[in-house]
């Protein structure tokens, strides 16, 4: 379905001169299994894991305005509104079908800005069958990438590391070496999550809790770090193989070895690359908890990109996965605040997100990686609903889940969920997502993601309750304009008619509420004739212009509009 | 059937373990005093009746403690007061006598341990006093058997319910009919009582929201029994079993307006149990404070009366105290045998881990090394901290008489706690700290390429730090330690480093510098390199080593020896074997 709908738009790619090159790439690199074996060896795509801890409520970040009345009804005491008030949900697209159309958070204006230049996809309804309540088997299984009476030691992204670099050895016994020399993933903070962990042996990444410098220069002064040279760093006697002590001590001493080999080239390529052109936020602009008004994503996003930039074009770290996580999302009371449901605890981090996330594309951009990138967001379930009297939610099930870059298909994949029942209806399996993820962004062979990494096909088979899975293309495999989903939800219509004698009808279309600026010009740039200069609500508008005060010639009409610039030429006959 | 009993006497290594595992760490004469005894008799010593209860903490503001007082003062930096009090008393307070040390250090090992498995946040909470009465009230527990006969872990966990704390930090106090907040009524089920069994054990169960234990309709009527309490704002309202304040009822005693009225129905998972409320504890008809309670009551009894609520407390004292692997054989052997003795001896904790403590299993069950439990953990952050200061005999300034210097001292621990990836009493998630209940990793949550560093760190940064009175003395003379407790091979740095590694490793038995040991030959030839400073081994041993005797016994080379030991020190603590307990 998807995939049809989007080759009925090439005709609108094909009028910019630079998509002509792509459309063939793109079309054979979706057919051609040889193109992309070849690619494989060489893929320097990066994925971002952002955990939103605590289960996040969907419901009131991609909020379902097609059904508007009924969301309103369930939840009151927290709903976002709709019209009439200064801090209203944010429309998202007017071109889906009117009962699937959503509205973001008032503070996620970021994120509909990145939704609009095509760097943003939503997945409506993701989950698992029979989804658990708990927050710590629910992170467990979305990290282990199975099911719900699964019970894995090793992590979905630990097991793609370990077949893809497989040719390169064991980790981490074979690693860091010449092809690989960086860690294989990198977990901002200080934990190491199950989702890198690959079975009987040390996880597959390293943890970085702030800047590389920090870690490097404690590596490199502590007394604890000199002994190799002289003796086994205190591996144990065989005399004590298989003895509880010794299995630890082998992870200990595992660790600090990739401590040590990691710290110095970490350092070297953080301080390698330029200081980031990007503003991130820094605070909350409104008023919120104490401990909320700081943005925790701001400072690890701008290491991820320094550390993927190294100075420049393949000086930067090879790392394949990122892991970011924040936390506080278990919002059971105090989710918004009683005065105003747009504000709140729920709200600082909606915005912390969209905001850092804007901040961090627009400085992959800068440095030339934006189409390296992708980011994902993924909590361990939704929430209810409905909401309960302390202005909370508790825990429910399925929920959105965003996906962020230029490598992103966006839109909105999925429906609005049936507001009527208790909890999100499963629309995607979890698995789906990150199974057509490995197949498009990380150009996984599918019988790799099938046998070793999901334990099942998640891409066109079947699942356990005998529900057919299609292919979700979230990620693009060849990496293209995004002008013509913009040109969908963005544009400046042709004048009719054109030439024109006493009037003409100006039409556009723009998906965001924004001031319009709509203009004649003259060919030396002059001013001839105001048409608009007001704000406008998102939607196609036709404005009727008189021009019988204008002599005949040649003409430009503009439009500003935000992310809407565009002129065209207009004659105007006697 | 209780745990085999570990037969004879215990020696250093066990001794060790012992301390290590039980208590915050002893000194070497505290180990040296337990080698010899039957595990009867030195687990004796750690569970005494007669151990004073702490001193409340105090105030530099109002030179006084406030606990008792009143609210008016500043309240974030008394939130940190209770942290930097509590670390205080797991380092030997001045105020204990000598000899009581090793069972009230037990007893702060056990009450710690309740607040991992009953988790909290000072932040949540954000309340000095509501943090201290519900310390206080682990604390009575951890000693259970001195309590009154009916007071167990059970009454606990019905306390648990309604304490101030609690209900902050898991929205209790949000918690009204017709609009339940199911929050701690979750966390009770899965965390604070019956569990999700072990990983991977259950069978399957088709239905969602069965978690085979229990059920989400479970969570919802458990979290309609929970209604209608709130905090007690000026800690008046005092629980007549413990002594200690508690929750309230909002409305007020014979109303209780927010409590959940019907019946409350519970799943299969609970044979169809229904709560409703004892009709002679009703007010014309109206939910009372003594009809919530005793819905309350009937709740814990309905769990506990499941034999996987014992198991679950049990999997979690093991993985706490003994090993963090428990498989299927675990389970159906060591775990049973556990919940068995918990169930017969009433719920009561204490007389479960002396069991323990006193098991052959604690130690090393059968022959050969695969089951032994020495060294099998990694120590947590505070362990690592309280266990080198209380080992090195570092002595805190005493809280009550010189508060600021105390608490100087404690935040800078606390901050080396921190930084090793512990945020004391501030864990990430309402679980607790990831080493207690994450699978499958447990206690290997501890180390990351980061916190290993900051580990080493401490060690580096405890043993270059000044003396607190300001003068150029070092925090820790090494030198003194070394002729204090190891008089008779100062001078022999082959032995001294013989005589300490038991000390400080779980494995350090057979150790020379010709076979391998515990320890290889290599690393000990390591240790004593970095000791002695030097580079070649073969060629230049002896001379270090006779050299060593020179700068040892003359005073004036007193500097140089105490760096040398320094030196020694950090090789041996800034180790992957010092992580290990």
């Amino acid at each position: 379905m998807r995939r049809r709908s989007f080759l009925k738009k090439i005709p609108a790619v094909l009028g910019s001169s630079f998509a002509l090159n792509n459309i063939p790439m793109r079309v054979m690199a979706e057919e051609s299994h040889f193109l992309r074996l070849a690619e494989q060896s060489d893929n320097d795509r990066v994925l971002i894991i952002l955990q939103l801890h605590g289960g996040n409520d969907g419901i009131n970040m991609v909020i379902p305005s097609g059904n508007y009345d009924e969301y309103y009804f369930r939840r009151p005491n927290i709903a976002i509104p709709k019209l009439n008030s200064s801090r209203k949900l944010i429309d998202l697209d007017s071109t889906m079908p009117s009962v699937d159309q959503v509205g973001l958070h008032p503070d996620m204006i970021g994120a509909k800005d990145l939704y609009d230049r095509g760097r943003m996809a939503i997945v409506q309804g993701v989950s698992y069958p029979n989804n658990n309540g708990s927050h710590f088997r629910g992170r467990d299984i979305w990290h282990m990438g199975g099911g719900f009476d699964d019970y894995y030691s090793s992590g979905w992204v630990g097991r793609y590391l370990q077949s893809t670099y497989s040719d390169l050895g064991t980790y981490p016994d074979d690693f860091p070496n010449a092809e690989m020399p960086d860690p294989l993933a990198i977990e901002m903070g200080s934990d190491v999550s199950l989702v890198f962990h690959q079975e009987g042996n040390i996880p597959t990444s390293i943890s970085l809790p702030g800047s590389p410098e920090g870690l490097a220069n404690l590596v490199d002064s502590l007394e604890g770090f000199e002994d190799q040279l002289i003796d086994p760093r205190g591996n144990p006697p065989a005399s004590l193989d298989n003895s509880p002590y010794s299995e630890e001590l082998k992870w200990i001493l595992s660790l600090e070895d990739k401590t040590e080999d990691y710290a110095q080239r970490l350092l070297e390529i953080f301080q390698a690359a330029s200081e980031t052109q990007a503003t991130y936020p820094e605070t909350y602009p409104f008023a919120a908890p104490r401990g909320l008004i700081r943005n925790p994503l701001s400072g690890q996003l701008q290491i991820v990109a320094k550390l993927l930039d190294g100075g420049g074009a393949g000086q930067g770290v090879k790392t394949k996965v990122f892991l970011l996580r924040m936390g506080g999302f278990d919002t059971h009371a105090d989710q918004v605040e009683s005065y105003d449901p747009t504000l709140g605890a729920h709200a600082a981090k909606m915005y912390h997100i969209s905001s850092a996330m804007q901040a961090f594309q627009n400085d992959l951009k800068e440095r030339g990686l934006e189409d390296r990138v992708m980011t994902i967001t993924t909590s361990e379930f939704g929430r209810r609903i409905f909401s309960n009297g302390s202005f909370g939610t508790d825990h429910g099930t399925g929920a959105p889940m965003m996906i962020f870059g230029r490598g992103v298909r966006p839109g909105v994949y999925g429906t609005n969920p049936d507001l009527s029942q208790n909890n999100v209806a499963m629309q995607f399996d979890y698995r789906q997502v990150y199974a057509n993820i490995l197949k498009d962004w990380f150009q996984v062979e599918e019988s790799v993601i099938t046998d070793d990494i999901l334990f099942g096909n998640f891409i066109d088979g079947t699942g356990e309750n005998g529900e057919v899975y299609e292919p979700i293309p979230l990620a693009k495999d060849q990496i293209t304009s995004t002008e013509g989903f913009f040109k969908d939800r963005f544009s400046l219509n042709d004048a009719y008619p054109n030439p024109a004698e006493n009037h003409t009808v100006f039409s556009f279309y723009m998906n965001t509420e924004n001031h319009v600026k709509l203009g004649i010009y003259d060919q030396k740039g002059r001013l001839v004739k105001e048409v608009l200069n007001e704000q406008r609500s998102l939607g196609e508008y036709q404005v009727k212009v008189d021009l019988s005060n204008i002599k005949a010639g040649l003409y430009i009409y503009k439009i500003e509009a935000g992310l809407l610039n565009e002129s065209k030429k207009l004659i105007i006959r006697d | 059937m209780p745990l085999a009993p570990f037969a004879g006497t215990l020696n250093k290594k066990q001794a060790a373990h012992l301390l290590r595992r039980a208590t915050y760490g002893g000194s070497k004469a505290d180990i040296d005093a337990l080698e010899g005894l039957t595990a009867e008799q030195a687990v004796l010593q750690l569970f005494d009746s007669n151990i004073p209860d702490p001193e409340l903490p105090i105030d530099p503001e109002i030179g006084q403690e406030w606990i008792t007082t009143g609210p008016d003062g500043e309240e974030n930096a008394r939130q940190n007061y209770f942290r930097y009090w509590l670390l205080g008393q797991m380092l030997n307070p001045t105020a204990v006598p000598n000899d009581q040390k090793l069972s009230y250090s037990t007893r702060e090992k056990i009450t710690f341990f309740l607040h991992t498995y009953f988790t909290g946040k000072v932040s949540k909470i954000d309340n000095s006093r509501a943090l201290y009465f519900q310390n206080a009230l682990f604390r009575q527990f951890a000693f259970d058997s001195f309590l009154d006969p009916e007071l167990n872990f059970k009454s606990l966990t019905k306390k648990i319910c309604i304490d101030n704390g609690m209900l902050i930090f898991l929205d209790g106090r949000d918690n009204v009919k017709g609009n339940v907040n199911e929050n701690f009524g979750r966390e009770l089920l899965e965390l604070y009582s019956i569990g999700r069994g072990l990983e991977g054990t259950n069978p399957p169960t088709d239905d969602p929201g069965d978690y085979f234990f229990f059920t989400e309709q479970d969570v919802r009527a458990a979290a309609e029994v929970l209604s209608g309490w709130t905090t007690d704002d000026d800690f008046a309202t005092i629980d007549e079993d413990t002594g200690l304040p508690r929750g309230v009822v909002r409305g007020n005693a014979l109303d209780a307006t927010q409590h959940a009225d019907g019946d409350k129905e519970f799943s299969t998972r609970f044979d169809d149990m229904v709560i409703n409320p004892d009709p002679l504890l009703l007010e014309n008809g109206r939910q009372t404070e003594a009809s919530a309670l005793e819905e309350i009551d009937q709740l814990i009894e309905m769990i506990f009366s499941k034999e996987e609520t014992a198991k679950h407390l049990c999997r979690k004292l093991y993985r706490y105290f003994v090993y963090y692997e428990v498989d299927e054989e675990i389970e159906s052997t060591i775990i049973q045998e556990m919940a068995n003795t918990f169930v017969a001896g009433e719920y009561k904790l204490q007389p479960l881990l002396t069991e323990l403590f006193t098991s052959q299993h604690f130690y090393d069950a059968a022959a050969g090394i695969e089951d032994d439990k020495f060294g099998g953990i990694i120590k947590s952050p505070l362990d690592i901290v309280a266990g080198t200061v209380n080992f090195l005999g570092i002595q805190a300034p005493d809280y009550q008489t010189q508060p600021t210097d105390f608490y100087e001292f404690s935040s800078g621990l606390l901050d080396s706690t921190n930084s090793m990836g512990m945020d004391f009493y501030e864990p990430f998630e309402v679980a607790g700290y990831g080493a207690y209940h994450q699978f499958p990793r447990y206690n290997r949550n501890w180390i990351s390429t980061h916190w290993l560093t900051q580990r080493y760190s401490f060690i580096r940064e405890l043993l270059a730090a000044p003396a607190m009175d300001g003068s150029d003395a070092p925090l820790i003379d090494p030198r003194v330690f070394v002729t204090t407790n190891f008089p008779a091979v100062g001078a022999d740095a082959r032995q001294l480093i013989i005589d300490i590694a038991p000390y400080l490793f779980p494995m350090a038995e057979n150790l020379g510098y010709d076979s391998d040991g515990d320890l290889t030959q290599q690393r000990m030839r390591y240790f004593l390199q970095a000791f002695l400073g030097f580079t070649d081994y073969e060629t230049e041993v002896d001379m270090a080593v006779a050299g060593w005797v020179d700068l040892y016994s003359q005073p004036a080379n007193y500097l140089e020896a105490s760096t040398r030991l320094q030196n020694l020190f950090n090789a041996m603590m800034q180790s992957p074997e010092y992580q290990l307990f």
